[in-house]
């Protein structure tokens, strides 16, 4: 019975209080975006905004690339439009070539992610430094994101000091300065693997990179069309960091993550950091309007198959989601299996359907990692339709030869059985339905049952056995 | 054909039903008083420090740094600056950051906050940037543990003349 | 007022005691009670795994057998759930008229028959078990991520019982990991969900789980047997049942 993403699932439980620690984690930040939601009264109407703003864009989303182009260049920023990640990556790299850059800093974007951008640079002699904390503790570790927003919270600090000392020569350097200036502190009484004292190392160690890059790169958190701001939100300001220093600025962008004007982004300001980490706000919000004196800003809009997701029926409302995780952060499955259980670079509810709209063969795996729960519908700060998309992949997976065999055998036996009165009521009078399905059917369940569960006793008789013999006299 | 011309086809052959820009009536909290409020969660949420009246000057060694900021946000205690010099890092760079904003410019919600910026071409004059900031930098991507000075300001002490 | 009364598969070959208590306490409410013979299933074990196709039949067969009733009312409130949120659109093209005089036995009660007293007696103290689609497909509470006024239509009713002591687990409405074919499907991850729901019954330190669907309380049932626990199970209705 088993899929890609229960397979990995069920590594994962190998180590039961790894599991126990990643689910608190997680759970701890849904608390904490509970808490918010609770604090404002108008939050319901706030989501209800969010949805139509991005219904409507979303929908005339033609109009507002246009308008965004315009408001953009007036502003003196180059956009340049991506159809896909090959002519992306190609973009960015003609950009950084043309300015004779070595080395980018970049704060944190899930679309560089996805066009595989770090690599394509490397292989081309750029040095790409990644400023997020989490991201850089990830690329030291080469390892992948394992959540969008927060993408190394499953990497334990003992690991991350064992990293930062074999990968960042300064490490003794930079911890001795940490004492200098924290001299109420002994060296011999903080752990070796202190956050406060690791966070500090790699501040001094991105410092450097900040202070020597050619160019510095960020996402994009909203493209407003009537302004042509680019807004980027971060706690570190490594997205500030990394654009204030560096002339040239590169903005990377999806085509959907453009909002109208400025009413729309008071809505969206207010619901991406409560939803997403349970804050009020973000430490840095910050709007990028056109280039520095004497440098350079450029856009570039990046389709890559969202232009295709617009076009499908049961999935277009995807292109709402603005990258908050807190889909993730409440779903139970999510909490107990990890990022890596999932195949695609972006895990939980919005990653199952995000990797089904990329590439439906390759992804499918990942569709069983839902009980319909619908908590992610309830959190959505957009409204998108998140459980219900799933139980429509289920519906086409036959279709693409993607089902699973085992369950689709049960279903058809279960329906044979269902459809036909009597052979069920026969199959309740044995007390025993499963003695009218094949065994096949009945092993492949049961024994995936027996797992976690002890067998259930049936009883003597069924409610349609007693119904017969006359309800009324049952005690 | 290009590669704009392509996109945008694309999404006009999408055949999405079209939907109508929205009023966007939300009834944003409000507060009786804003200023408080701002205090509060300059305090409370943003970790950062605030003191009434004019900041001592920078320090020579541009370890701290002044900034002047044009309004405050009560919900979360956002200030508002826009960049008004050629350079813009030392926002960032310094280890301390002193923002003084008027106890005269605290605006209830970012609803507020946005109309204010909208309205007025000066917040964006000839540096085409502004950030609202909360409070120092911080992270808490180490086992979510939470961290002060992340990358930018370590601390951040508001000053409210 | 002539109600049909839906014993989905499962309640019927597993739980007939529940099926038992709804009907009594229907009756006890001076209902007519009636109850087609061919009834089987809803179609949600099929549609929740991707075979809506298989579920499209038993959808019919469902409305040509309950179509007749004023009210349909279940002891099940996630089959409740999909026959009225589900059934419409797998029936778009023919129509169909039950789905929406469908009902979980517990709206029933509190939402249309609005009962105000029970003479039931049940001096124990249970724990809640919030399901998830009684929660966020038919609204029988509020749910945990919303800024909605708080209610639970479960406790209201339960609160009608003479001697009862009433509690939920923390994070009261996270899902158990039961889901139908995704405790087949994805067992560890699912039996995983069930030990920590389980155990956070138990932490109430509550006598029964209690809850309106008999699919998750079988669910954590079964963990809770193999673990060893002694902590019981028991759906609402036959609680609110009770002495009749």
């Amino acid at each position: 019975m088993s899929t890609e993403h229960s397979k990995k699932a069920l590594e994962y439980q190998a180590e039961p209080e790894v599991v126990t620690r990643h689910d608190r984690t997680f759970w701890n930040v849904r608390a904490k975006r509970d808490a918010m939601a609770q604090s404002l009264p108008e939050w319901e109407a706030l989501r209800d905004a969010a949805d139509r703003i991005k219904k409507h864009t979303e929908t005339h989303l033609d109009e507002y690339l246009l308008k965004f182009e315009e408001s953009a260049s007036r502003n003196g920023v180059h956009v340049h439009w991506a159809e896909d990640a090959e002519e992306y990556n190609r973009i960015v790299y003609d950009i950084l070539s043309a300015h004779n850059v070595r080395k980018v800093v970049k704060s944190k974007s899930m679309l560089t992610e996805e066009c595989h951008l770090n690599a394509n640079l490397e292989a081309r002699g750029i040095d790409v430094v990644e400023t997020d904390l989490g991201e850089r503790i990830l690329q030291l570790m080469k390892l992948a994101p394992s959540h969008i927003v927060m993408p190394a919270l499953h990497v334990h600090r003992e690991d991350i000091r064992d990293c930062f000392m074999s990968t960042i020569p300064e490490f003794g350097e930079f911890r001795q300065e940490y004492f200098r200036r924290n001299p109420q502190l002994s060296p011999s009484e903080v752990d070796s693997s202190d956050p406060t004292m690791l966070t500090f190392i790699a501040r001094l160690h991105l410092r450097e990179q900040f202070m020597t890059a050619g160019a510095g790169m960020t996402g994009a958190n909203f493209g407003i069309a009537s302004t042509g701001d680019v807004v980027v939100c971060t706690n570190e300001g490594n997205a500030d960091m990394s654009t204030a220093v560096p002339p040239l600025h590169i903005v990377s962008m999806g085509i959907e993550k453009l909002i109208p004007d400025y009413e729309a982004m008071g809505v969206f300001q207010r619901l991406l950091a409560r939803c997403g980490t349970g804050q009020q706000t973000t430490v840095y919000t910050s709007h990028f309007r056109g280039p520095k004196p004497g440098g350079e800003m450029h856009v570039v809009l990046v389709d890559n198959g969202r232009s295709s997701i617009l076009a499908d029926p049961g999935h277009w409302q995807t292109l709402k989601c603005m990258r908050c995780g807190a889909c993730m952060n409440t779903c139970p499955v999510y909490r107990r299996s990890a990022g890596y259980s999932y195949s695609y670079f972006i895990p939980g509810p919005i990653g199952i359907n995000l990797g089904m709209l990329k590439d439906s063969g390759r992804y499918s795996g990942n569709v069983s990692a839902c009980s319909l729960c619908m908590s992610c519908d309830d959190v959505c700060p957009v409204k998108v339709d998140l459980s219900s998309q799933i139980y429509r992949w289920r519906q086409q997976l036959d279709s693409i030869g993607r089902a699973n065999p085992a369950k689709k055998l049960m279903s058809y036996g279960m329906s044979f059985v269902f459809n036909r009165p009597k052979l069920y009521i026969g199959a309740l009078k044995a007390a025993r339905m499963v003695n009218a399905l094949p065994d096949c059917i009945v092993y492949s369940g049961m024994n995936a049952w027996g797992y976690g569960h002890r067998m259930m006793e049936f009883p003597k008789e069924s409610f349609h056995s007693l119904w017969k013999k006359g309800i009324d006299n049952v005690k | 054909m290009s590669s704009k011309e392509n996109i945008l086809s694309r999404i006009r052959n999408a055949g999405r039903e079209k939907f109508g820009k929205p009023e966007i009536a939300v009834d944003a909290i409000r507060y009786d008083d804003p200023v408080e409020q701002f205090i509060n969660a300059c305090r409370t949420v943003s970790g950062a420090e605030v003191s009434f009246g004019t900041p001592p000057p920078d320090d020579v060694r541009g370890e701290s740094s002044t900034v002047r900021g044009a309004f405050g946000v009560a919900e979360n205690g956002c200030i508002w600056i826009p960049q008004t010099e050629d350079d813009r890092a030392y926002l960032f760079t310094s280890e301390h950051l002193d923002i003084i904003v008027s106890k005269n410019d605290i605006v209830n919600n970012m609803h507020e906050a946005y109309a204010r910026i909208a309205a007025s071409s000066e917040y964006f004059g000839t540096y085409k940037f502004g950030t609202f900031i909360s409070g120092p930098s911080k992270t808490a991507d180490i086992e979510g543990a939470l961290v002060y000075g992340a990358q930018a300001a370590r601390s951040v002490r508001i000053y409210l003349i | 007022m002539r109600i049909g009364l839906f014993v989905p598969c499962y309640v019927d070959a597993l739980f007939p005691e529940v099926g038992v208590a709804a009907y009594k306490l229907l009756k006890s409410l001076g209902l007519e009670v009636g109850y087609p013979e061919k009834q089987t299933c809803c179609g949600q074990p099929m549609g929740n795994a991707g075979f809506e196709t298989k579920a499209l039949p038993l959808a019919r067969k469902y409305d040509e057998l309950f179509s007749g009733y004023d009210y349909v009312v279940a002891p099940g409130a996630s089959c409740a759930a999909y026959v009225r949120h589900f059934h419409p659109e797998i029936m778009k093209e023919s129509g169909c008229t039950a789905a929406e005089k469908t009902t979980d036995i517990v709206e029933f009660l509190h939402d249309i028959l609005k009962i105000k007293s029970l003479p039931a007696v049940f001096p124990h103290k249970v724990s809640v078990h919030n399901s998830c689609h009684g929660v966020r497909e038919l609204g029988l509470s509020s749910p945990s991520e919303r800024n909605v006024p708080r209610f639970n239509k479960i406790i209201d009713l339960l609160k009608l019982v003479e001697g009862i002591e009433i509690v939920e687990p923390e994070r009261r409405d996270e899902c158990c990991g039961f889901g139908g074919m995704f405790s087949v499907e994805e067992p560890a991850v699912s039996t995983r969900m069930g030990q920590d729901k389980l155990r956070r019954h138990i932490g109430t330190g509550a006598e029964y789980v209690t809850g309106p669907d008999s699919s998750c309380l079988m669910h954590l049932e079964g963990i809770a047997r193999k673990g060893g626990e002694s902590i019981k199970f028991i759906h609402v209705v036959q609680i609110l049942a009770a002495g009749l």
